[in-house]
């Protein structure tokens, strides 16, 4: 400080020279030291410091502070190139919450162990439960009753059908993982290694009856409604005389075609009246 | 001489039914910018007439037009909803969700892309609502009135030029009301601010405007000044309730308060508020319905 100072303080040069990183090593430590000590110096460096860019760091540290590390779930799908937008779309999501998927892989591991004891019937009755493991995850993605703060999201410009789509689809993203691993439980009793995963094609099936249902009742409805005809086919086929199968019947190579069959009408029908999504608050 | 200013929320004859029940019946109303006050008991139709002006209600029969749309065009609703700031009267968050993040997924919902634009605005509406500094909490960690603050940051995200608020006060401390109204009255210059409310105190400070709606119909709409105006020479202070006084209590100087249709001849009578007019205009079977809802008030 002996060759640049204004008696015990920094001078604009100094400080200007300091700024810009050209006052070399030691001077530039002997200012920094100063400058922690010296409230008049530090007072005088702040008319030349642009504070845009201070501006912006502060604002970036704000930020990491301000948002807590995502959810693993968020990270995940993140990773596989979701958008950060639309992660958090995602993580609103009452069905992509640990506490649900928790609760859905407890439930398919009881069916798959209840499956194991009960031999062939028991296999077919895991296969026909298995579908309805997602039609619940998207039963319970959206609506009146299921999101918090549903009435501004509804009142909000963001497409409604596709908020639900979206939610939709990550919830069959991570419903069908669960259900294929409680299908790994399953003893073999004559089922090939691909028929385990024949139930894939009732679940889309169900989901997308599911989406275009909620177009006139909402998901949760919807959902419900979708379940209990499911389960008042199985119960229908298996009581039925001329049915050897059971329940397996359903999931039957000849029984495929039908499931995409449904596919395909309920997602024309949720294209139509998708707008419909749009106008869909409580008691609307 | 100023210009008149443009019509932002019309209503034509828009009734809007529950099954067999009116929520509203009939209504016709125009506004611009400024802060108009909605002021009815329980079960008026506030919240049903809110929730269509928020475009998430439609009537059942009548015509809306919101900001010169017609929010029954898909394409124009949500035009509308781009210049939409909805307060509805309860409303829950994402679980696990802090301030920030919580109004960070509005803004996302309300089409900012931008991240550091986005991010921004949330600390610009967290900081109007005096929530920066908890902006980091756990919403389920901060108080009624902290959170109710954070659920009108959302509603003003990107200065909306139609903000409708559904008792936004709930919960606040008087210290919070007024930066609120602060707040609100700003807006108020550009936009057209509609909020419902109990608390008629509120209306006084900061609507320019006062709509009463009592079973589902407009019975009021003028000014402030012409609401209290009606009141003028019906409220009187005695020293006992005076008998066929519509509605009379006890203040904390010890006199009673009347209000009534009609003075007796000899009585104190004491500049009217908003209240008094409130309950004049209601009637007595009004009064009795709205008791719970204002009870509290008027015992202050």
């Amino acid at each position: 400080m002996t060759t640049a100072t204004s008696g015990w303080h920094a001078d604009r040069a100094l400080l200007d020279r300091y700024l810009r990183g050209e006052a070399g090593g030691a001077l530039g430590s002997s200012v920094e030291a100063h400058l922690l000590r010296c409230e008049t110096c530090r007072r005088r460096m702040q008319h030349l410091v642009d504070p845009a860019p201070l501006d912006l760091v502060w604002a970036r540290l704000e930020d990491s502070l301000q948002s807590p590390r995502p959810r693993l779930l968020e990270r995940l799908v993140r990773r596989v190139g979701v958008s950060d937008e639309d992660a958090l779309l995602l993580a609103a999501a009452p069905s992509l919450r640990a506490g649900w998927l928790w609760g859905t892989a407890v439930a398919l591991v009881f069916a798959a162990l209840a499956a194991a004891e009960g031999g062939p019937h028991g296999a077919s009755f895991f296969l026909v439960v298995a579908p309805l493991v997602p039609v619940a995850g998207v039963a319970v993605s959206y609506g009146p009753d299921i999101d918090e703060a549903f009435e501004p999201t509804l009142a909000a410009p963001y497409p409604s059908s596709r908020l639900l789509l979206l939610r939709a689809l990550a919830t069959l993203l991570t419903s069908i993982p669960l259900a294929a691993l409680g299908g790994l439980l399953l003893p073999s009793h004559g089922w090939s290694d691909w028929s385990a995963a024949t139930w894939l094609l009732p679940a889309v099936a169900g989901v997308t009856l599911t989406l275009a249902g909620a177009t006139w009742v909402g998901t949760t409805r919807a959902g419900a409604a979708v379940a209990v005809a499911w389960l008042f086919v199985v119960a229908a086929t298996s009581a039925s005389p001329g049915t050897t199968a059971g329940p397996a019947s359903l999931l039957a190579a000849a029984a495929l075609p039908v499931y995409a069959a449904v596919t395909v009408a309920a997602a024309v029908v949720f294209q139509a009246r998708s707008g419909r999504l749009a106008l869909m608050g409580r008691n609307a | 001489m100023t210009a008149p200013r443009a019509t932002t929320v019309a209503l034509i004859g828009v009734t809007r039914r529950y099954g067999s029940v009116r929520a509203l019946d009939g209504v016709d109303l125009t506004m611009t910018t400024g802060v108009t006050g909605l002021l009815g008991p329980n079960g008026a139709g506030k919240t049903t007439l809110l929730r269509m002006l928020a475009t998430v209600l439609a009537p059942s029969d009548g015509q809306l037009g919101l900001l010169g749309l017609d929010p029954a065009d898909p394409g124009q609703r949500t035009e509308v909803r781009r210049s939409l700031g909805y307060l509805p009267q309860e409303m829950g968050f994402p679980s696990g969700f802090s301030a920030f993040r919580f109004v960070d997924y509005m803004a996302v919902l309300k089409e900012w892309t931008d991240r550091d634009s986005r991010h921004d605005e949330v600390r610009r509406v967290l900081d109007l609502v005096g929530l920066r500094d908890l902006s980091a909490k756990r919403l389920r960690t901060l108080s009624g009135g902290q959170r109710r603050r954070a659920a009108l940051a959302q509603a003003l995200i990107g200065d909306p030029r139609l903000l409708v608020l559904d008792e936004p006060t709930t919960g606040l401390d008087p210290e919070q009301r007024a930066a609120l109204r602060g707040v609100l009255s700003a807006a108020g210059h550009e936009s057209t601010v509609v909020l419902a409310t109990h608390q008629t105190e509120d209306v006084a400070a900061l609507c320019e405007r006062v709509i009463v709606v009592d079973g589902g119909r407009v019975h009021w709409d003028g000014t402030v000044r012409d609401l209290v105006a009606t009141a003028r020479g019906k409220v009187w202070l005695a020293d006992a309730p005076t008998p066929g006084a519509q509605a009379s209590w006890r203040t904390g100087t010890g006199r009673h308060r009347n209000v009534g249709a009609s003075a007796p001849s000899d009585a104190e009578l004491v500049e009217p508020t908003v209240e008094d007019a409130y309950l004049l205009l209601l009637g007595a079977a009004a009064l009795h319905r709205a008791k719970g809802a204002v009870g509290s008030e008027v015992a202050a």
